[in-house]
């Protein structure tokens, strides 16, 4: 019955896989079930285990390994694996026995012996690896590194035997994939076994591949990059101190080498040596390192490879400091003695490049660990002053300063900041900076505060150095530090503006840096000081003054007590600026608003405050303060519009009960008179009117089916009504939009799928008014035309069943044929708002808005507005379709737009055309991105020269002074603005970046580079910098990016 | 070459370098406009239907009111940019080039209102012997060349004392005939367009 078997499988293998995995297990389970032994099936093998044919030995060993593994774990005895092991071994050639034997070892009854036997077959067998391929290869490797694996104590105990054996087995494989196999075994060979009589056999064995120049193939389905293949040998070098007397020189002959690549190998490798070899061997070789590494800083060639040269003179420096404590004239003092002296030699010339390179030696080196920090210290510390003393000028002065900044950084990092120890720093021991404090903080302050404001580079370092010692772990005394945050308010505030401002930038920054260590001396002396600066009422405040404090004081205020007592301060002066202001113009009190917005969004966003604490004072108060207000700032639009986005943000972010009571008093505001009554009507509610404001941003706080009075379903056709009509009656733009606004909130949160018929005939009817409106009367129907596109932008957001009837409706308005010119005209414009995002119409305000509207919007109007607008005849009918194209892709995402770029493509080349700046902005902007993103749809247009022409007409400025003599100098009425010359030079500079030569097909724009540089030279003189620097920047793209290797024309 | 080189050049902090000071106007709205903290404008002041499409209103300051006509600071940035041959570091920051090493006057002087005229940069190499000087001279010239409009006479010269052999170098540097066989050697044309590959 198992002969059959075995016959069955050795004849199913080949063709039907599954069938014959079938036949395995069922002869599993019948030696599982006793019906059979184990030695009927070896037999049963009889055959085909001696033929002539290796084919057949395969699928026959393959029939007894896939038995096997059908197997349960525990069920073979010990003398069962010990006779299959010994099978197997005999015929570990033949194909499938490796698996056989895979299977085996894992098993754990498995011994010692058998893994040993295993191996030895391995060498006996397989002395001639390299002639096999690489699967078969891999194969073998796989199973000595499973075999390292889970009995490596075993392999180990063969001592020479298996280290030689696996040396030589592997020596001369070539392959990636097996490299990174074997390289982490031969890892395991040097870190665990005695590799003393071998040494030079072992780092040969991996010393061989250096340097890895294998780069892998396109498409590498196995995804092992040559940087996978450095690090695993990087660790094989770097694996044992024994190599040393290998490593070290023959890295340094590398470190000669020409290739940058194989320089930064080198260096990479030093360093993990630095770190794991013993700090007694390193000692031996630290001098030799250095003198070697040191050429890579100091006279530096690529910034990359002094960095690693850094991490390798720091990592010595490491590596040595764990055995020096205590030691006088330890071996991390005399690695550092000569550094130290070679780069006080170079530090008598502070403004060096090598002076900076020793700097950074210095910092890399005490960085190290306190003990190397302490050596350096003492050796430079002192050596600093003198040098400072007798600088030559601010040049060099700065330069040391900046050293004397690195070694701060060294301490901050060895030490600690007030923000923790360092892990350096377990004891926490005393700062040996500390000794020198007192000189440097004079030498800094005198260089901050006793510098004419021209020198912006000195003062910068002098104050990242005060900032640098502030942060020092317990070095100054608070008082210090106060006198520093004295100095940088100082230079924010007293000093006058110069050039970039870098300095009070630097100063602010440092302020907001004490805040979060010292937030007590920022509250103390900054806050005053700031707020002094700020006057309490509107006239008397200049904003050239105010702004910078009012930056300043956001900026420093993000510590939770800080911004506490930040809004505490600036809500009073709110306060005061309401009950005070009169005038007609707030700009003030907007920026005292504008910061109290900006700080509340980032306590809430960033740090995810609660804002409950702000909601009587601000929502309930102001809102009941504004009811009371029949002029002065309550009254004003731009104060009432930041306020309102204020208590919109707060409500959003306090508890449901509040939100609630907001939903409430969306019209009522908290009135405590309620005279007026709950039900009474919005026009009576909105007085003044210019609380329409506040009332829009608290409905737009207000979630989706919330219940109040106000948001109830029966009530909301009248609410619209009513906020439609006292829309239409205001004087106001502002109460004008933000009653719309309201009305779009109620449409689209509000009011349910359902229920959208009503809105659907509101709609129909003022479409079909606007049809016959009389000529002349221009503000109803412009209203009547916001109102449309509003109420239909509230609807396609949401993604209304009638989308599409709406978009269409929308485009028909354009058709002059249809309705009145003027509707077409203002139609054109309002297409940029249906997709343009809107701070009430916002995620952020519960509004519905569909992920896909967009897309939908942008696939439904694109092809509408192309046929209309190639069937139209008329020209000012003709611009308001690539009006209203522009309009909305200027808010469409670019990976929308590219699908429809056949269709679009020749509409905006005739959009260049258009005299409108705006569309001629967002049409080139679309452009750009074209161009970057999609080059290959531009190239099969075959546009590009259309293109290029039209880009050079608009971007060269339109003077009418050169043909006719004694002609008038004048702009010609279709000069283009400089913002729209400056894109079109954009455009052109991106075309040689984007467009090149692809295959067999010559560069496209080749035949335009004569006419393009031509017209571009005309662009070099164009009255504005900006234009001119793009068409700089675009002749140098044109002259050299442009190129074909036959071209010796130009 | 080796010995023409200098290996350890003093280099200039980039806050250091003259920078454009922003006219007053401007600073002003950038005051507001840039910071982090911004105030949102009014909602209702974005309206697209009150936009006309006249040049004009669409920003006050970005019109050709005020012409702003090519001076010394944007010589000074079209080649302060430029790096140097032998260093990874720009001319600006090495102070090859310098703002008040560069003038701009009208090439005839008998007539100033002519709109011809002769932008003339001093070149101070980083070293007496700097071997290296003519192919930055060549490297500046052939930038100014090729950003300034025709009207344009570019004259770049080693400033006086500051280079052993700047009168040949000089004479090369004027000569129209060598400048443009200059440009068709290979290995200074690969030269210059390193030069100019950091160009901002």
């Amino acid at each position: 019955m198992a002969l059959s078997d075995a016959r069955d499988y050795v004849l199913a293998v080949e063709s039907n896989k599954h069938e014959a995995a079938q036949i395995a297990k069922a002869t599993a389970q019948k030696l599982e079930s006793r019906q059979i032994t184990l030695i009927d099936v070896v037999q049963s093998l009889g055959e085909y285990i001696n033929d002539g044919d290796d084919k057949i030995r395969t699928r026959a060993i393959s029939y007894l390994v896939a038995v096997i593994s059908s197997l349960p774990a525990k069920f073979l005895s010990r003398q069962q694996i010990q006779v299959l092991c010994q099978f197997l071994c005999d015929r570990i050639e033949d194909g499938g026995a490796l698996d056989g034997l895979a299977k085996l070892q894992s098993l754990d009854r498995f011994t010692n012996d058998m893994a040993q036997m295993v191996v030895r077959a391995i060498f006996e067998h397989f002395a001639d690896l390299q002639t096999r391929n690489q699967a078969g290869r891999y194969r073998v490797l796989q199973l000595v590194n499973e075999l390292l694996d889970r009995h490596r104590k075993a392999v180990r105990n063969m001592g020479d035997e298996s280290l030689v054996g696996i040396t030589q087995l592997v020596a001369g494989e070539k392959d990636p994939r097996n490299l990174m196999l074997i390289f982490s075994m031969l890892r395991v060979l040097m870190v665990e076994w005695d590799i003393s009589g071998h040494v030079e056999m072992m780092f040969d064995s991996v010393y061989a591949y250096f340097p890895i120049t294998f780069r892998p193939p396109p498409n590498d389905p196995y995804g092992i990059t040559a940087q996978d293949l450095k690090d695993r040998l990087r660790d094989c070098l770097a694996s044992t101190a024994l190599f040393a007397p290998h490593t070290f020189p023959n890295m340094l002959d590398r470190l000669d080498s020409t290739s940058n690549t194989v320089k930064k190998d080198v260096l990479q490798t030093l360093a993990a040596c630095a770190i794991n070899y013993a700090p007694a061997t390193m000692s031996q070789y630290s001098i030799t390192l250095w003198d070697a590494v040191k050429f890579e800083v100091l006279q530096a060639q690529e910034p990359d490879l002094a960095e690693e040269a850094l991490l390798v003179l720091g990592g010595i420096a490491k590596c040595l400091s764990t055995d020096a404590y205590g030691l006088t004239n330890s071996a991390l003092l005399q690695y550092l003695k000569p550094i130290n002296k070679e780069c006080l030699e170079h530090l008598q010339e502070p403004a060096s490049r090598q002076a900076k390179a020793s700097g950074s030696i210095l910092k890399a080196i005490s960085s190290a660990s306190i003990q190397a920090f302490e050596i350096v210290i003492k050796a430079i510390g002192p050596a600093l002053f003198t040098i400072y003393q007798s600088a030559q000028g601010l040049v060099q002065q700065r330069a040391v300063l900046e050293i004397a900044n690195q070694l701060f950084e060294a301490s901050i990092e060895v030490y600690g900041s007030w923000a923790a120890l360092s892990p350096k720093n377990p004891g926490g021991r005393e700062n040996l900076m500390g000794e020198f404090k007192d000189k440097f903080v004079a030498i800094y302050s005198q260089a901050l505060m006793g510098t004419v404001k021209e020198e912006v580079s000195f003062r910068l370092t002098a104050a990242n150095g005060l900032l640098l010692i502030s942060k020092m772990r317990s070095m100054l005394s608070d008082d210090e530090i106060g006198l520093f945050v004295q100095y940088f308010d100082d230079v924010v505030l007293k000093e006058e503006s110069y050039g970039r401002d870098e300095l009070k930038k630097r100063a602010m920054a440092a302020l907001a840096e004490i805040s979060h260590f010292k937030p007590g001396l920022i509250s103390d002396i900054t806050f005053p000081a700031f707020l002094a600066r700020l006057p309490d009422s509107e006239e008397d405040a200049q904003s050239e003054q105010y702004n910078p404090v009012l930056e300043g004081l956001a900026e420093i205020s993000v510590e939770k007590d800080l911004q506490g007592t930040l809004m505490r301060r600036l809500l009073n002066k709110v306060d005061l600026l309401f009950k005070s202001s009169q005038g007609t113009a707030f700009p003030y009190t907007c920026s005292i608003l504008g910061t109290i917005l900006f700080v509340l969004n980032r306590a809430a966003t960033v740090s995810q405050f609660p804002l409950d604490a702000y909601y009587d004072r601000v929502v309930v108060g102001l809102s009941q303060r504004a009811t009371e207000a029949r002029g002065g700032a309550l009254t004003n639009e731009p104060v009432l519009d930041l306020l309102g986005r204020i208590m919109n943000l707060i409500i959003r972010h306090s508890a449901a009960d509040k939100i609630q009571m907001a939903a409430e008093n969306i019209y009522l505001l908290f009135r405590t008179d309620t005279s007026t009554g709950g039900t009474a009507e919005i026009s009576a509610l909105l007085e003044p009117p210019t609380l329409a404001l506040l009332s829009t941003w608290l409905l737009a706080a207000t979630p989706r089916n919330t219940h109040s009075s106000v948001l109830n379903k029966a009530q909301i056709p009248r609410i619209i009504e009513d906020l439609i009509s006292f829309a239409s009656k205001s004087s106001s733009h502002a109460i004008t939009q933000c009653c719309l606004l309201q009305v779009a909130l109620y449409v689209n949160k509000h009011v349910e799928t359902a229920d959208l018929d009503y809105i659907d005939a509101l709609l129909a009817k003022r479409l079909l008014a606007l049809k016959d409106e009389p000529m002349g009367e221009t503000e109803c129907l412009e209203f009547s035309v916001r109102l449309t596109f509003l109420l239909i932008k509230a609807l396609i957001l949401r993604l209304a069943p009638n989308t599409n009837q709406y978009l269409t409706s929308l485009v028909d308005l354009l058709d002059e044929r249809q309705y009145p010119k003027e509707v077409s005209r203002k139609a054109a414009m309002g297409f940029a708002t249906i997709l343009s995002s809107d701070d009430v119409l916002s995620k952020k305000n519960a509004v519905q808005i569909r992920l896909l509207a967009p897309q939908r919007v942008f696939q439904t109007l694109t092809p509408l507005i192309s046929e209309k607008f190639k069937v139209s005849t008329s020209p000012s009918e003709k611009e308001n379709y690539l009006i209203a194209l522009s309009g909305v892709l200027a808010s469409v995402p670019s990976d929308i737009v590219m699908p429809e770029l056949p269709t679009l493509l020749p509409l905006l080349l005739q959009s260049l055309d258009v005299t409108d700046q705006v569309v001629k902005i967002a049409t080139l902007e679309t452009l750009a991105v074209v161009i970057s993103n999609n080059p290959s749809a531009l190239e099969e247009s075959g546009h590009i020269p259309a293109l290029a022409k039209r880009l050079i007409r608009v971007a060269t400025f339109a003077k009418s002074n050169s043909p006719k003599p004694g002609g008038t100098v004048e702009a010609v009425p279709s000069a283009n603005l400089p913002a729209t010359r400056r894109l079109a030079a954009r455009c052109l500079a991106l075309l040689p970046k984007y467009v090149s030569s692809t295959g067999t097909r010559a560069n496209p724009l080749l035949g335009l580079k004569r006419e393009v540089l031509h017209g571009l030279t005309g662009v070099l003189d164009d009255p504005k910098r900006d234009v001119r620097k793009e068409a700089v920047d675009a002749r140098a793209a044109w002259l050299r990016g442009v190129d074909d290797i036959t071209d010796d024309d130009v | 070459m080796e010995d023409g080189k200098n290996a350890n050049p003093l280099i200039l902090n980039p806050s250091d370098l003259p920078t454009r000071r922003r006219r007053a106007s401007v600073e002003k709205k950038l005051s507001t406009g840039d910071v982090s903290f911004a105030y949102p404008a009014p909602s209702f002041n974005n309206d697209p239907f009150m936009r006309s499409a006249s040049p004009s209103s669409i920003e006050e300051s970005d019109s050709d009111a005020d012409d702003e006509p090519i001076d010394t600071q944007e010589i000074y940035d079209l080649v302060a940019t430029m790096s140097d041959p032998e260093h990874p570091i720009t001319l600006g920051s090495l102070a090859v080039v310098s703002l008040p090493d560069i003038s701009i006057a009208p090439t005839v002087p008998s007539r100033p209102n002519s709109s011809l005229q002769t932008v003339t940069v001093l070149i101070t190499p980083t070293i007496q012997h700097c071997s290296l000087a003519t192919v930055i001279g060549l490297g500046v010239r052939v930038r100014l060349e090729e950003s300034l409009p025709p009207r344009f006479r570019v004259d770049v010269r080693i400033k006086e004392g500051t280079h052993s052999t700047a009168d040949e170098v000089n004479k090369q540097l004027a000569d129209k005939e060598r400048v443009a066989a200059a440009l068709w050697n290979p290995t200074l044309q690969s030269f210059i367009k390193k030069m100019l590959e950091t160009c901002e």
